[in-house]
Formats: structure tokens, C-alpha cells, sequence
């Protein structure tokens, strides 16, 4: 379950040709690291594969995003419920304007998985964040209370409220201070063995940390994609290596 | 060394400069207002009275003798209040449906241009063009002719105003949301907690406005010495009343229209004051 085959993907936002031609197979039950310089793609990348990206006026996708054997821009594809199963954590947490207990409940209310065991749904998901003993006395208190690093936590267990296959992640670290930053980094490898996770970093090591693959971008072209150590220790192209060297970039 | 004390003194002068022409800005405007409440005190406090608000105007009124406006206060008010919740109920699905699903900014954009349009007409425009249908229609002045009117002149305060507060919502709230895999309507529901508290201060403005409006009030809804008792009646409405009171030659009777515009300038006042009171709970939750 979750396995994504991205065939042939465009991706122009109005003349700019932000995505070139990419083409790639993301395995399930790993964490896919995506990097690269900044512009080169990779929000553009994540976005379209939950089609987060067509809320954009004057963007065009072309080609194909295949979950577990179905095209996910299939004419009739529903995209609430492709969102639903594809996940997003974004870079900055952004809470919902509602209490810290909505916020998690707002997924399963919407999708009718609650069946009448919210609490435990909403104790469970605070839990797996380990937010829940920070938050338990405040459950009714608006999210926006919360630090930034608690935010983020929150936004997580939100998405994994609504049980998607997919983890996006763009960043998700990098508007946090190290601990939380190294907090979220450390569930999101727990999270490894339930879900597909697709990581956007900029920071070379949190990748060579977590990732099992790693797809490296430049200039919305796919460059280099492969297992991680692989790649670390024998990049095939010239372009990889002079990113890992920190000579380009 | 020394130009650069210079420059620090200039530079000194000028912000005491501006401070001060801003203060005189700020002297200027409440000043003004402060002028315009002070003689409606001065002039009507005399005149207002228990009686004033609690009855209906007796025969000799207008000439001096007993009686109040309470006709006047609650056709105000219902005018007022339905006008400004059938505006609502117009102006919340317009403004949502723009910013949800015509997605594409050129319609919002034409919408908005009508709207600023409608906003600058004057009042007696609307009050003629109400008259006009209901002349065609064959209906006398009444309390749902004055609402449909009245209604028409706040829609484009109240939707202008909760339009810009919509389009204050941060993009990244609306990815959030939809991430989630919400449908274009539970996102409105979101959108619609976020901007509760933009959405009471649009109420406020147009009820303000609404209550105060006296042109586009005066040919459709009428005027009448009676309680409102049906929306097919003709109904007494604040505005009026000051505009009767004052054209009397009588300084007394003259004296209880600045008491109907204390009166109506403390319901405005009161409302404004809920509402304030209101905002901090209704933004609780409110992202920022
Ligand atoms: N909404 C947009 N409209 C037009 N162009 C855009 C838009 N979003 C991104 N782009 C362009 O597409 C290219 C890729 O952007 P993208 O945000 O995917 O880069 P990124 O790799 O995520 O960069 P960063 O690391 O800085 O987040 C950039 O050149 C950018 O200018
Ligand atoms: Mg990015």
C-alpha cells in the first residue's frame, strides 16, 4: 500500500517549466529523500503528487502520478479522497482556527471515521506525536497557544488522523529549533514502517540520516535517484557529487 | 563628526515634525466628531425623557405636546436588523462562492468592481428605484418594501467588507485544509470560522449604516404614528423622525430631534459596544 510511480510529469506554471520530464518509482514503507537547491522544484514535485498543486491559477500538469495501480489525475479521480490517502506536512505548522482537540478530530469528522470514539482517535494521534501529556489539561484551548514546534507536532497527528498511506513532508524541520526539529525528525522515522514517506530537505545530513532513497533535483530535472548509501558513497553523476561537496548549490 | 550630529538633529526634528502634524490630524477628526455628539447632547438631553422612548407620539406631537418616539425606535430597528441580516444572507454565500469556487480571479474581479460601484450610489437612488418597483408593483410604503431597499443599500458595504477579510486568509490555511481532504464546502466552513470576527465587523458597518439611512427609507418604507404590526404597513424609522421634528418651527419640538439623534446614536454606540465585547471570543481561534 502506498507505493507512488511518477511517469512523465510537466509541470509549467504559466511559460516556466518548473518540472521536466520526471520520472521515478517511490517504494513503500521507505522515507524517499528529495533535495536539491532552492527553486529547483522539489515543493513543486511534493505538491503534485497529492494535487495540492492545481489550487495554483495558471499551473499545468502534464503526465502521470500512479498510487498503488491507479492514475491519482485520472479525469474522474475524486481529489478529496487522492488527498485523503497522500498526506501533506508542510514547512510552517499552521493550525486550524479551532482548539487543539479539532484540530485532530477535524479528518475523521469529515471523513466519518469516528464511529463514535473520537477521544480515543484524537488521544491516540496526541499520543503517537507525544503531545499528549503536554496538552491533555488544555484540549479545548485554541492551537495557535501552542509553541511552534508543538504546532507542527499537532499538524501531524492531524494528518495522520485522516490514516493516509502517503506522508508528504516539505521541510517540515526546517522552520523548527534543532530540538524540536530533531523531535519531529525521530517520529518521522517510526512513522517509516507504516507509511510512504516522501521528505523535501535542504539540510544534506537530516537526509543522509533518514532517507532510504534519495531523488536529487536541479532546475526541475531529476538528476540522480537512488538508495541512499549509494548515493552518498558513489553518486554516478557529476552534479551529485558537486551538490554532496557543497561546491554548487 | 560634526555632520554627522547634524544629521542626527535633522533627523530628530523631522520625526517631532510629523509627530506632531499627526497628532493635529488625530485633534482635527475627533474633534470634529466630538463637536457633532456634543450639540446632539447640549440640545437634545432637555428633551429626552422616559416618555420619549416608552410611547407613541400623541395628537399634538409635532406641536409640542405629550408623547414619544418609540414608533420610531422599533421601526428603526426592525428595519435596521432585517435589512442588515437579508444583506447577510446574500453577501456570505456571494463573497464564499468567489473566493472557493470561481477560483478564477477575473469574476471576483468584476463582482468587486460592481460592488465599489453600488457602494458610492447615493441612498435616494435606491430609495427611488425601490419606489419605482413598487409603484409598477402596485405596493404602498411598508416595512418589507423599506427592508428590500434598505438591504440593497448595505449589501455592498457588508460583502466589500467581509471580502476583504476573506482575502486576508492566509493561502497556506486553504493547503491545510484541502490536504486534508476536505471538499470545497468544508473549506468554506473553515474559512468561515477564520473570518468570524471580519464577518461582525462587516454587520457592524452596515448595520450603522443601515439604521442611519434616511433617503432611501422615506418613499419606500413611509412614516406612521403606530407600532409596525405588519410587513405590508407603512413603519416610523429614526432618521424620519429627526427630519419631521426638525422642520417644525417649535424649539421645543426642534429639542426632541436632537433627543431622537442621541437616541439613535446610542443604539449605534451599544451594538458597537456588544460586538467589541463579542470579538474577543469569536476570534479566539482565529490564526494569525
Ligand atoms: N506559484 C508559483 N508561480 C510561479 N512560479 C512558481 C510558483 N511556485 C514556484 N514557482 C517557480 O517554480 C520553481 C520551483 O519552485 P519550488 O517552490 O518547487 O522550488 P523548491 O525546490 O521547493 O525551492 P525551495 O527549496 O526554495 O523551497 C521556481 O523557479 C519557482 O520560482
Ligand atoms: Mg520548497
Amino acid at each position: 500500500m502506498g507505493a507512488l510511480s511518477i511517469r512523465d510529469l510537466n509541470v509549467w506554471y504559466g511559460k516556466q517549466h518548473a518540472l521536466k520530464q520526471i520520472n521515478a518509482e517511490i517504494a513503500q514503507n521507505q522515507i524517499t529523500a528529495v533535495i536539491g537547491p532552492s527553486g529547483c522544484g522539489k515543493s513543486t514535485l511534493l505538491k503534485s503528487l497529492n494535487r495540492l498543486l492545481e489550487l495554483n491559477e495558471q499551473v499545468r500538469v502534464e503526465g502521470q502520478v500512479w498510487l498503488d495501480g491507479e492514475d491519482i489525475y485520472r479525469r474522474d479521480r475524486d481529489v478529496t479522497e487522492v488527498r485523503t490517502r497522500i498526506g501533506l506536512l508542510a514547512q510552517k505548522p499552521f493550525p486550524l482556527p479551532m482548539s487543539i482537540y479539532d484540530n485532530v478530530a477535524y479528518g475523521p469528522r469529515i471523513h466519518g471515521l469516528a464511529r463514535g470514539n473520537l477521544d480515543q482517535i484524537v488521544r491516540a494521534q496526541l499520543e503517537a506525536v507525544g503531545l499528549w501529556a503536554e496538552v491533555r489539561d488544555r484540549l479545548h484551548s485554541p492551537a495557535t497557544r501552542l509553541s511552534v514546534g508543538q504546532q507542527q507536532r499537532l499538524c501531524l497527528a492531524r494528518t495522520l488522523a485522516v490514516e493516509p498511506e502517503v506522508l508528504l513532508c516539505d521541510e517540515s524541520t526546517a522552520s523548527l529549533d534543532p530540538i524540536s526539529a530533531r523531535g519531529i525528525e525521530s517520529l518521522i522515522r517510526t512513522l517509516r514502517d507504516r507509511y510512504t514517506i516522501v521528505l523535501v530537505t535542504h539540510d544534506i545530513d537530516q537526509a543522509r540520516r533518514l532517507a532510504d532513497a534519495v531523488l536529487f533535483m536541479w532546475l526541475g530535472e531529476l538528476v540522480e535517484y537512488g538508495p541512499a548509501q549509494r548515493f552518498f558513497e558513489q553518486p554516478q553523476e557529476a552534479l551529485t557529487q558537486q551538490y554532496l561537496t557543497r561546491e554548487i548549490g | 563628526m560634526k555632520q554627522v550630529r547634524r544629521r542626527r538633529v535633522r533627523r530628530a526634528l523631522e520625526e517631532q515634525c510629523f509627530l506632531w502634524l499627526m497628532r493635529l490630524s488625530l485633534l482635527g477628526a475627533v474633534g470634529v466628531l466630538g463637536m457633532i455628539v456634543g450639540v446632539i447632547c447640549w440640545r437634545g438631553v432637555g428633551a429626552l425623557s422616559w416618555e420619549m422612548v416608552s410611547s407613541l407620539p400623541e395628537g399634538g406631537f409635532y406641536l409640542g405636546r405629550e408623547g414619544g418616539i418609540l414608533n420610531a425606535l422599533v421601526g428603526s430597528l426592525y428595519l435596521a436588523c432585517g435589512a442588515t441580516v437579508l444583506a447577510l444572507c446574500l453577501a456570505v454565500p456571494v463573497v464564499f462562492y468567489l473566493h472557493t469556487y470561481a477560483s478564477k480571479g477575473r469574476l471576483r474581479h468584476s463582482v468587486r468592481l460592481a460592488l465599489d460601484i453600488l457602494w458610492g450610489i447615493p441612498s435616494i437612488v435606491y430609495g427611488a428605484f425601490g419606489f419605482a418597483w413598487m409603484v409598477s408593483l402596485g405596493v404602498r410604503a411598508s416595512l418589507l418594501a423599506g427592508i428590500l431597499t434598505l438591504a440593497l443599500v448595505v449589501l455592498p458595504i457588508l460583502a466589500r467588507t467581509l471580502d476583504e477579510v476573506v482575502e486576508m486568509t492566509p493561502v497556506l490555511l486553504r493547503e491545510s485544509t484541502l490536504a486534508l481532504g476536505a471538499t470545497r464546502l468544508e473549506w468554506m466552513g473553515v474559512l468561515l470560522r477564520q473570518s468570524l470576527p471580519g464577518l461582525l465587523t462587516a454587520i457592524l458597518l452596515a448595520f450603522g449604516r443601515g439604521i442611519g439611512d434616511a433617503a432611501s427609507v422615506l418613499f419606500t418604507a413611509g412614516y406612521t404614528d403606530n407600532l409596525p404590526d405588519s410587513l405590508l404597513r407603512p413603519v416610523a424609522s429614526l432618521p424620519l423622525a429627526v427630519f419631521f421634528l426638525l422642520g417644525t418651527p417649535f424649539p421645543e419640538v426642534q429639542a426632541r430631534a436632537y433627543a431622537a439623534a442621541l437616541i439613535l446614536t446610542a443604539i449605534v454606540l451599544g451594538v458597537s459596544t456588544f460586538a467589541h465585547l463579542s470579538l474577543a471570543r469569536l476570534g479566539r481561534y482565529v490564526i494569525r
